[in-house]
């Protein structure tokens, strides 16, 4: 079962100048499965994604791609390992000099000696496939923010990548547009074997389509396996993230006092 | 990416794909393909899939491209041996009601 | 006592990082030029872009110019009886001063200030990032075409300018001060030489790889070190793109014309 795995993070931490973000993660992500990653606002999910795909340089030794180190991919190594992956960003990332076929062509122009017309097909079938095939011609500014992100997933699916990393698929969605991008996900895994890394806060959808949910709080991996272990885990934290529960705990108020009342009176 | 074609009847022609039909290849039988279709007479055309391997959106765009062209002269497009994968992507792409496919082979409909 | 020390050894070592960076940025932009996507297209585009939607500026700063250098010219030469070479003394600031700097003023406030501010917007909404996602890379598909572009369209604009600034003077010199046609022009042609020329051309090549080096780069970093890529970034990124792009323009014509001269 090891092979079977497509990547595997051992220990990952990470930093921002300073600031630890992620501390010690360690998990894989299984092939041919739908992983998602989960957790509240500023806990890390973005950043872990970050690392995923290769934008932020991780450590040797501890991002392992088919049992390879990330951390000593060079460029074209790189450029190899991107041309198998397709990226949702959480904007949409669309190019707003270019249509919205364009945008889709885009990697296929560059990276496919396709003809001008098959390219324009293929744009049009993976634009179909998100339910925006009559807006093909429209400049993404024309577009609602849900209908960027759906084409902004027409894009990365333009290559008919091995791994697709989507971030927060459904924020900003109408709940029957997050459903149909929650059946296009399963039919992805089911009819191509994709591997699909999900990143969300939103636990029905993740529940729903989930081989695998790793949970992270506060840069730190809380829980990782099926919907159903995750279900029954007793770990206080993932029952109050799972049931939806306010902080409660206030684990920083005295740091918000100290921001309001001020270093010196503390010294006192 | 290898094909070969026969022509059965005046107005029919039967073409067999073989090996991978994906954004690399398809380049290369583009060409060669659509004149088939392109050819007078032809009205109707056959893809043999059975000895296809591997099937991408590529291979879909070129059979859309096919069809178009067949289309604008009133001819269809046929496509026989598919197998599960051809079968899913077609089906993934939302094009089954588009080709006339045959169902007689493996990989359930 | 200890944190001011403590900051000026911050600002120095900011300013070093900041100048090894801007070393690596031009080395990627120049290799851009070998590697994919194609640049045929783009490049035309930003022609355009920089180029011809730069025509009416320029032409207005020169012909503003020519006919100011034609006012103060002839009140400066009449006063030494020799106004007849009016036309000389309007072409050569011109052709080995006034052209170029004024091109490259004009076009880092029109398309260099765009380009940045375009440049920073794909950074601050992920787009480079999805670019480089795709195995693009995004000084060959972003940077490389601008520069191409700005390297056949600044000698031509600088060229334009010059014409258009001579003929400003023309109007004044002719027109207002009654000089004659003949005299006016016959002093542009023998005292214009090659080197003269030659000057103009180095200058606007110059000028526009620093344009694009600056301006490009300035968006490309945009709220990078800052860490925060909110909107404001952008409009900050090309007020800084301009200042300083300005400033590189008139230090580089000075470090030229010295050592041209």
């Amino acid at each position: 079962m090891r092979h079977s795995n497509v990547i595997d993070i051992r220990g990952l931490n990470s930093y921002y100048g300073n600031r630890h973000v992620l501390f010690d993660i360690h998990f894989a992500i299984p092939a041919n499965r739908i992983t998602v990653i989960m957790g509240v606002s500023g806990c890390g999910k973005t950043t872990l994604l970050r690392h995923l795909i290769g934008l932020k340089p991780s450590p040797p030794g501890r991002l392992l791609v088919d049992g390879e180190d990330m951390g000593g991919f060079n460029e074209a190594r790189m450029n190899q390992y991107r041309s198998r992956i397709g990226v949702l960003f959480q904007s949409g990332a669309l190019f707003n000099s270019m249509s919205v076929a364009d945008n889709v062509s885009v990697p296929l122009r560059v990276h496919s000696k396709l003809s001008r017309e098959t390219i324009r097909i293929i744009a049009t079938i993976k634009l179909h496939q998100v339910g925006l095939s009559e807006y093909c011609d429209y400049m993404p500014s024309q577009l609602s923010g849900g209908m960027q992100k759906r084409a902004g997933l027409a894009r990365a699916m333009a290559m008919d990548p091995e791994i697709l990393f989507v971030d927060e698929p459904s924020s900003g969605l109408d709940p029957i547009t997050a459903a149909g991008l929650d059946n296009l996900i399963l039919e992805l895994r089911d009819t191509l074997g994709m591997t699909i890394i999900v990143v969300t806060h939103e636990l029905e959808s993740a529940l729903h389509i989930a081989d695998q949910i790793v949970v992270l709080d506060k840069g730190r991996l809380l829980a990782a396996g099926s919907p159903e272990n995750i279900q029954s885990s007793q770990d206080e934290r993932v029952v109050q993230f799972l049931q939806r529960q306010a902080d409660q705990k206030h684990e920083d108020t005295e740091a918000y006092i100290k921001a309001l009342v001020g270093r010196k009176l503390r010294q006192l | 990416m290898n094909f070969t074609s026969q022509r059965l009847e005046p107005n029919k022609i039967v073409v067999q794909l073989e090996g991978l039909l994906n954004r690399w290849s398809v380049p290369k039988v583009r060409r060669g393909i659509l004149s088939l279709a392109r050819q007078e007479q032809v009205e109707v055309m056959e893809m043999d899939l059975s000895r296809l391997s591997k099937l991408d959106t590529a291979g879909i765009a070129l059979m859309v491209e096919v069809l178009r062209t067949l289309a604008g002269k009133g001819g269809k497009l046929r496509l026989t041996g598919l197998n599960e994968n051809a079968v899913k992507m077609i089906r993934l792409s939302r094009l089954d009601s588009a080709f006339d496919v045959e169902h007689s082979t493996s990989g359930g409909s | 006592m200890l944190r001011f020390v403590r900051m000026l050894g911050a600002a120095a070592l900011d300013g070093i990082e900041n100048l090894g960076r801007l070393g690596v940025y031009f080395w990627f932009m120049l290799r851009g030029l070998i590697r994919p996507p194609g640049k045929f297209w783009p490049v035309v585009k930003q022609i355009e872009f920089v180029g011809t939607k730069s025509f009416f500026v320029i032409g207005f700063t020169a012909i503003s110019t020519g006919m100011v250098l034609g006012l103060q010219g002839h009140y400066t030469l009449s006063k030494f009886g020799s106004e007849s070479v009016l036309g000389a003394a309007v072409a050569l600031s011109l052709i080995r001063e006034l052209g170029p700097v004024l091109t490259g003023l004009m076009v880092t406030g029109r398309a260099g200030s765009a380009m940045c501010a375009e440049i920073g917007i794909m950074r601050i909404d992920e787009q480079i990032d999805a670019l480089e996602c795709m195995a693009i890379d995004p000084y060959a598909y972003l940077v490389t075409p601008k520069l191409i572009a700005s390297l056949i369209a600044f000698p031509l604009l600088t060229a334009y300018c010059d014409v258009v600034g001579i003929f400003g003077g023309y109007l004044v010199g002719v027109g207002l001060f009654g000089l004659n046609p003949g005299v006016y022009m016959n002093s542009v042609q023998s005292s214009v030489l090659w080197e003269d020329v030659y000057m103009g051309i180095v200058k606007s090549l110059c000028f526009s790889v620093l344009m694009i080096w600056i301006c490009t780069y300035k968006g490309y970093y945009t709220g990078l070190d800052e860490g925060n890529f909110g909107p404001e970034q952008v409009s900050r990124a090309t007020t800084k793109a301009v200042v300083l792009s300005s400033i590189a323009i008139l230090l580089c014509d000075y470090m030229v014309t010295s050592i041209m001269t």
